[in-house]
């Protein structure tokens, strides 16, 4: 399970780590056992920390093997149990991953899936929060981008050059989600006189993405078993005395596509009707 | 008296329909139907305490049945605490 992969880096982070459902104990202890999960998994069987906390679904019929589910979600709380942060998804199907949570929390960069490229005026990182694809997950993309000496490139909004334009290839495997550049710095240009926004030395980008649901992922999924994500990176640069054509990088993300757990306890400790 | 959706709730029942059957084939959803179903799907959607509020108290039995509590997940800087639908479907 993802969490289980990012535990490491979540404790190196000083933080606990404990997740809550409406199973068993039982089943709790089955299904640790089969995925190797080492962090407390809580059972709440009747759903009363559930329903404490003011997240029951209550969408959902009473008379169902689902009642009292929660809306899911994950909460960041300090020692005195007062929460810092919150993380709730719209659509159920849909989940911050925790390795999108680790990079807005710690402030990292995101460092897995890396590929590289150099143009003549820039070296390009793009990285991902994770190396793996799970349908509904919702994780970060990252670019780093260091630019040659003297080079300046320039920010959305600018008049007269290409600003930079970062595009993540929107289809059925993902959904990119809104996002900001970063802030630009205002350059005089002492030959037409005029001050255009700009970025210079360094910038770096992050975003989100959110996988889409098995179905449509698995039919993009290589034989080698994985999914590539396309983007592109499009630019002026200009240094001290001229401006080079725009250029346009592909990008591209590689990922493990890992698909849903199908797996269930055995019978005997199923939730039947109540 | 015979009951007559409101229709508020069949406008919301579409809109929730069209939004899955739109993410099950795949196709893309535009901004507008994604914010219409938040909408729709979100009347009553909770989300417990915000950033700020206490969480209330609980203990619960772990996997092995040991008694957990905040206290005892905590790490130095807090607790990271998800709350999920189920591990077994």
């Amino acid at each position: 399970m993802e969490l289980e992969r990012n535990l490491a880096a979540v404790r190196k982070q000083g933080l606990g780590v404990a997740a809550i459902s409406y199973d068993s104990v039982a089943v709790l202890k089955n299904f640790a056992d089969r995925q190797h999960i080492t962090y407390p998994l809580l059972s709440d069987s009747g759903s009363k920390t559930i329903r404490a906390f003011g997240i029951l679904n209550d969408t959902v019929k009473p008379d169902t093997a689902f009642y009292g589910i929660p809306y899911p979600g994950t909460y960041i709380v300090n020692v005195q149990g007062k929460v810092q942060s919150k993380y709730f998804e719209d659509d159920f199907r849909e989940r911050v991953s925790a390795s999108d949570i680790l990079i807005k929390e710690s402030g990292r960069q995101a460092d897995a899936a890396r590929s590289v490229s150099q143009t003549k005026h820039l070296r390009l990182a793009a990285t991902a929060s994770t190396q793996v694809a799970r349908p509904g997950h919702r994780i970060v993309l990252s670019l780093d981008i260091n630019l040659n000496p003297k080079m300046h490139v320039y920010a959305p909004g600018v008049q007269g050059y290409i600003p930079i334009d970062w595009k993540v290839e929107e289809g059925p495997a993902a959904k990119p989600h809104v996002f900001q550049y970063p802030a630009s710095q205002m350059m005089h240009l002492k030959v037409i006189g005029e001050t255009v926004p700009v970025y210079r030395e360094r910038i770096r980008m992050n975003r989100e993405i959110t996988f889409g649901p098995e179905e449509a992922l698995k039919p993009l999924v290589t034989p080698a078993g994985e999914l590539i994500l396309k983007g592109s990176f499009r630019y002026q640069a200009c240094d001290d005395r001229e401006c080079y054509l725009p250029q346009t990088v592909p990008l591209e993300w590689h990922f493990h596509f890992e698909g849903l757990e199908r797996e269930r306890v055995p019978e005997e400790l199923q939730r039947k009707l109540r | 008296m015979a009951f007559e959706m409101p229709d508020d709730l069949a406008e919301k029942a579409a809109i929730m329909r069209e939004f899955g059957r739109r993410r099950a084939a795949g196709e893309p959803v535009s901004a507008e139907l994604h914010a219409a179903h938040v909408n729709a799907t979100n009347d009553r959607y909770a989300t417990g305490p915000e950033p700020g509020q206490r969480i209330p108290d609980f203990a619960l039995p772990d996997q092995n049945g040991a008694l957990r509590s905040l206290s005892n997940l905590s790490g130095p800087n807090g607790l990271l605490l998800v709350f999920y639908r189920s591990a077994d479907w």
